[in-house]
């Protein structure tokens, strides 16, 4: 049996109002059983304004009209701040407008918050501005609508409730750490792999190419102190001879049957770790990225490391999801067809993984160029204490 | 002012008001002043100071103390219905005062407004003033001005300190990150709104207040009642007493109450003249009594009753004949009087026992069908109630008018009253000790001294003197008002000497008392004075508020008036008595008389009456005022308190259907096709120059309203610009610059746009050494201008002070003196020469 809908613009009696009408009730029914006018006349002074509030709540929400500002993405942990403008079109003024939104986690566990606002007092041809705030700790998108405009105003005792669809999607992208120092030595020793590195002599590497802003990790004695003073902020000299270092980061999100709360927070710490490397990543540039997760599916991001494939793979990495099947080896195998040979190679993976096991990678041992380039890739265990070597979630 | 401190205050003013309308009804101020001192120690020292202040748990210890001290009482007067409502009154304003010492929260106001409520439920129970009325409407508007500032508060006081908060993932004990398990938690950020945001709130309080004011009575007359409106409740705790028909005459009730007219149909009495067969004229219709009983003789302790267990007489028979009466009143008018008389409701709460009828004394020729009886030792005409329940229609000839009056004297029914009566009727009471009715007795002789000698012992001059002191000297009021001023006096005593003022029971009883102490029989009549005339039909309608109490003093022969002395005339006698009685259609024969050999002797009773009219009240301007609040007792007696299933179907229900009655409606489009046409002159009064006055005028009002509310909307509507100083404060610069370029003779022409203007200018300053520098100045300002102004932008703190820096230096440079040009060389000069 379907279960009929409820109307969404509705006219509904409050609790409030059902005790009103049950007092209303019990003096009708002492007011007639022993013959008191008086009491027939309390009663009417109560069915006033029951009759009132029935009235002005249905004529105040009629003129008035909604809207919602919301920022696209943010990322997990920032503060969220959703502007909600609410104009009085009608001649009356409102009073008591109360605008409810829904924010409904959509990739997840469909988590539901109702937040609202609260506009005391909406003057006639006035546009007012309220904003509820908070912080949103989980990755992942967020729907937010629609907006439910109530008003109870004056007495409480009846609710008018009208619904606007007004819809937006929030993409919360993952939390960004911090990428430790050992991150940077152990890629570049991946990156020369068994070739020797060939140390610098001197101060610097390479000739002076140009000058360009500071960069968290440059050294303090690249910086160029005359210009750094001239333009007020860090500039520091670039050089020739820069390492581009294209990277392929593959992320195995694998979860076990019955995952626990731990297998998630492995998860979650792999995705939080892949965004800190790909964001270093884009705000670096000069360099080729390859995101590929295999999670629920396998999916793939790749273009030169710049704001639009940061947000690119953000959205990515937001809406990635765990799986309990192994999708590792088809990701291994796509990934590695588009890589290019020079590529760092990095998989992060929430359980231990043995790559030179041959049935189970058989497709990319039998391939040659496959082959050589997984014994260079760098595996990262983040259901281990190994990730926090590279890694510092805040 | 701040929300929660004009709540606080509206609350407060609600609480008194409520415990106000308590209080009044049981002319107990204490209440209202306990919740005055409550209210506004709760309001300085716990909200506004917050010195003190009652957590929830002392609160809820003081109100249980409060609740069980409450219970002990009424568990103490369970039987007694006024000191149990009384209880239950303390108990609400006693938790009330609890509550407003109490930490304040939304529920902490909202209980305090529950209380106050039903201490106005609690008066409405208990409530018969009209005052209650007025109060309720004071009340209903400080109570939606209350709540609806509650409503915001409440609204505003959960967005500030509510969260919505959810927990994404449950964090394990050994979580490695746990910033990963925070709560996704929203919260509303709340700007702090001025005071001004709750300007025109009263807007919708005035509107609530107003539309109940419409709504509630046309449910109070909508309602279907179900029995007669009187309140069986009130009545039975002896809270509430009517005007009302009784043949028992008590002054001894609550101390402080108030007697309220009960307007329920009695009967309906015609009046025909027998000689002329027309309706009688009579002229003074208020002064018309119709008697119903005065069985009750003795007097004791504010109560009138009746010694005597006798059963009555019951004669199917008149008290006097037709042939008697006119033979002892030859002079007086023959009046038949037929009376239709309602039934009385005999099952139910309401139920009345009554077995009195009403007659015009003296009467004869008693005609009825169904079962009605004189009973000539106790005078009074009777019905046996087992026949009340039906519509009794009965009639009688009357001598008691005369030249459309009725008289004041009339002749015993019996011949002689017997020694014990004559007794009862001197009787008074004897207290012990002290005379029960010394300020009365003192009062009535000194009123008898001051007759002139030869009349101090005319009966007639004594009672005239003693009902007129009553009634006429301006001493004593009339008042539906119960009041005693001590408790421990007889009333009619403490009428006399203290309060003064009561209702026609009061002047009855007081009067008669007054005969008696000067040796004058006297009893206290009760039956009903006036009625509503028809003069169509020449019909009055008595209601049950027309019940009225009266005294006969009993005047021995010898000094009843010449005029009233009888003639016998047996001539006119002879020729009158066939006739009339087969005019009048009166069965049965003419008996022979009895008593005409000895009407001689008879004795008569004169009727007294010394209840002042209301009318009689001085025009002063608080006799007005009570006048008004006399009129306005009546109104709510007869409309809110009176209304009964009777009332209702009469005036609501009957006029109602009638709208709906095509008959109805085609009657009255005849009579309007009639008067249009002019052939019913009783509609000449139509005018049709009135018609076209009153049409324009009303067209005038119509668009002058219509006019007059668009006026006000574009005002309203064109204010804010107007006054919009916002604008002109973030402009200001740009008038300071013109002003500026004013001064140096720039002035832009009217065809010139700002930028265009500014651009010449520019040109012109680029020109000059001085102002070179500064030729950018009006271009780059006028940019901010059009910036401000069109574009919403908003400026700055710096922006304000940059611009303020450069117009200074650019006046600064106008008002520089141009360089003079270098001197010329003296060989210039001469070749130039």
């Amino acid at each position: 049996m379907s279960r009929r809908p409820r109307r969404q613009n509705r006219t509904t009696i409050t609790l409030e109002g059902w005790y009103f009408l049950g007092i209303m009730g019990f003096i009708l029914a002492g007011a007639l059983l022993r013959h008191m006018n008086l009491l027939i006349l309390l009663f009417g002074l109560m069915l006033g304004p029951m009759y009132v509030n029935w009235r002005i709540v249905a004529h105040s929400l009629r003129k008035i009209r909604v809207s919602r500002s919301a920022p696209s993405s943010i990322v997990a942990g920032e503060k969220l701040v959703v502007d909600i403008k609410a104009t009085n079109e009608g001649k009356r003024t409102s009073w008591a407008v109360r605008v409810d939104d829904k924010l409904t986690s959509v990739s997840f566990n469909g988590v539901t918050l109702r937040p609202g606002v609260l506009f005391s007092r909406i003057s006639p041809d006035e546009t007012l501005s309220e904003a509820y705030e908070g912080i949103v700790p989980a990755r992942g998108r967020y729907a937010l609508g629609p907006l439910k405009v109530t008003t109870r105003f004056p007495l409480g005792l009846v609710r008018r409730t009208v619904v606007h669809q007004v819809n937006d999607e929030i993409i919360v992208y993952p939390r960004i750490g911090q990428l430790t120092p050992a991150w940077k030595e152990r890629l570049q020793s991946t990156y020369h792999g068994s070739r020797p590195v060939k140390r610098q002599q001197g101060l610097m590497e390479g000739d002076f190419h140009a000058l360009r802003d500071y960069r968290h990790g440059d050294s303090q004695r690249w910086i160029h102190w005359r210009t750094t003073a001239r333009r007020g902020m860090p500039m520091v000299r670039q050089f020739e001879r820069q390492r581009h270092h294209d990277l392929a980061l593959l992320l195995n999100l694998w979860v076990p049957e019955g995952y626990t709360s731990a297998d998630l927070e492995c998860v979650e710490l792999a995705v939080s770790f892949a965004a800190t490397v790909v964001s270093d990543m884009c705000q670096r540039g000069q360099s080729q990225l390859l995101l590929g997760t295999a999670g629920a599916g396998v999916a793939i991001t790749r273009g030169p490391a710049s704001r639009g494939l940061l947000t690119e793979a953000m959205e990515h990495l937001a809406a990635v999801s765990a799986g309990t099947g192994d999708n590792l080896a088809r990701l291994l195998s796509d990934a590695l067809e588009q890589v290019p040979p020079h590529c760092d190679l990095v998989l992060v993976s929430t359980r231990g993984i043995d790559l030179t096991d041959h049935e189970r990678y058989g497709d990319i041992w039998q391939d040659s160029r496959k082959q050589s380039m997984l014994s260079k890739v760098l595996l990262i265990d983040a259901s281990g204490p190994e990730i926090f070597r590279y890694y510092q979630a805040t | 002012m701040k929300l929660e401190r004009r709540l606080q205050i509206a609350v407060a003013i609600l609480a008194i008001c409520g415990s106000l309308i308590l209080g009044w009804e049981k002319y107990d101020l204490r209440l209202p002043l306990l919740t005055v001192v409550a209210a506004t120690v709760g309001f300085v020292l716990t909200d506004l100071k917050g010195w003190f202040q009652l957590g929830s748990g002392a609160a809820g210890l003081v109100g249980l103390t409060v609740t069980a001290l409450a219970l002990r009482d009424v568990y103490r007067n369970i039987d007694d219905k006024q000191a149990l409502f009384l209880a239950l009154s303390n108990l609400l304003v006693y938790l009330q005062a609890v509550l407003f010492v109490r930490q304040k929260a939304p529920r902490v106001y909202g209980m305090i407004a529950l209380l106050s409520f039903l201490q106005v439920a609690v008066s409405a129970v208990i409530s018969l003033s009209p005052l209650f009325g007025g109060l309720m409407v004071l009340y209903m508007f400080i109570a939606v001005y209350a709540l609806s500032l509650f409503l915001i508060y409440r609204e505003e006081y959960e967005q500030a300190r509510f969260k919505w908060q959810r927990n994404v993932a449950p964090q394990p004990p050994n979580a490695r990150w746990p910033l990963l398990y925070q709560p996704l938690v929203l919260q509303g950020r709340q700007k702090r709104h001025a005071a001004s945001r709750l300007r025109g709130l009263w807007g919708p309080t005035m509107r609530t207040g107003l539309i109940t004011l419409l709504v509630a009575p046309l449910v109070f007359v909508t309602v279907p009642r179900t029995s007669s409106s009187r309140d069986s409740w009130s009545a039975g705790t002896g809270l509430q007493s009517t005007i009302a028909f009784t043949e028992d005459v008590s002054l001894v009730g609550d101390e402080f109450t108030q007697v309220l007219q009960d307007p329920e149909k009695v009967f309906v009495a015609r009046f025909r003249d027998v000689r002329t067969a027309q309706n009688y004229p009579i002229l003074d219709r208020d002064n018309i009594y119709f008697r119903g009983s005065s069985r009750r003789l003795i007097y004791r302790n504010g109560e009138w009753y009746s010694d005597s267990d006798r059963l009555p007489q019951l004669e199917h028979a008149d008290p006097i004949s037709p042939f008697e009466a006119a033979q002892v009143s030859p002079t007086n008018d023959l009046v038949a009087v037929g009376i239709e008389i309602e039934p009385l409701p005999t099952h139910g709460p309401l139920r009345k026992v009554s077995d009195v009828l009403f007659a015009i004394y003296p009467f004869f020729g008693l005609e009825s069908q169904t079962h009605v009886y004189f009973d000539p030792f106790e005078e009074r005409l009777i019905c046996p109630e087992v026949f009340r329940s039906e519509r009794i229609t009965y009639q009688h000839v009357t001598t008691g008018f005369r030249s459309g009056q009725q008289l004041p004297l009339r002749w015993t029914t019996r011949t002689e009253l017997p020694p014990d009566e004559i007794r009862d009727l001197l009787s008074l009471p004897e207290g012990f000790g002290e005379d029960p009715l010394r300020g009365l007795k003192a009062v009535a002789a000194e009123v008898v001294a001051a007759l002139p000698e030869e009349e101090r012992n005319d009966p007639i001059a004594k009672a005239r003197a003693l009902e007129s002191h009553l009634r006429d000297s301006g001493i004593y009021s009339y008042s539906l008002s119960r009041r005693r001023s001590k408790s421990d006096l007889d009333p009619a005593e403490d009428f006399v000497v203290n309060t003064k003022s009561g209702h026609c029971e009061y002047f009855a009883t007081v009067l008669a008392l007054m005969l008696r102490s000067q040796g004058i029989p006297a009893r206290v009549v009760t039956g009903y004075k006036g009625g509503e005339w028809d003069f169509e039909t020449g019909s009055c309608l008595i209601r049950q508020w027309h019940a009225h109490a009266w005294v006969e003093a009993l005047i021995p022969p010898e000094y009843v008036p010449p005029e009233f002395q009888p003639r016998p005339d047996r001539a006119w006698a002879t020729s009158f008595s066939r006739r009339t009685r087969r005019a009048l259609g009166l069965s049965g024969r003419l008996r022979s008389n009895r008593w005409v050999e000895n009407y001689g002797v008879r004795s008569a009773w004169l009727r007294l009456d010394a209840t002042p009219g209301r009318a009689d009240l001085t025009a002063t301007t608080w006799s007005q005022v009570q006048h008004i609040g006399d009129m306005a007792e009546v109104l709510w007696s007869q409309y809110v308190l009176g209304m009964n299933p009777q009332t209702q179907r009469e005036r609501i229900y009957t006029p109602f259907a009638e709208l709906f009655d095509a008959h109805a409606w085609n009657m009255w489009w005849h009579d309007v096709k009639a008067s249009l046409s002019g052939a019913d002159s009783s509609y000449r009064w139509i005018s049709w120059q009135a018609g076209v006055v009153a049409f324009g005028a009303q067209l005038l009002l119509l668009f002058g309203y219509r006019g007059l509310r668009s006026w006000l909307r574009r005002k309203r509507t064109r204010a804010p610009e107007s006054t919009s100083t916002t604008s002109l404060s973030e402009i200001y610069f740009y008038r300071r610059l013109e002003q500026i370029l004013a001064e140096a003779d720039f002035h832009r022409r009217r065809t010139q746009t700002q930028r265009e203007f500014a651009l010449a200018v520019g040109a012109d300053l680029a020109e000059r050494p001085t102002t070179a520098a500064l030729a950018s100045v009006p271009r780059r300002l006028t940019e901010l201008f059009y910036r401000v102004r069109f574009g919403c932008h908003s400026l700055s703190e710096s922006e304000h002070a940059a611009i303020d820096q450069q117009l200074d230096a650019l006046q600064r440079a106008l008002n520089e003196p141009e360089p003079m040009p270098p001197a010329q060389q003296p060989e210039e000069l001469a070749a130039s020469g």
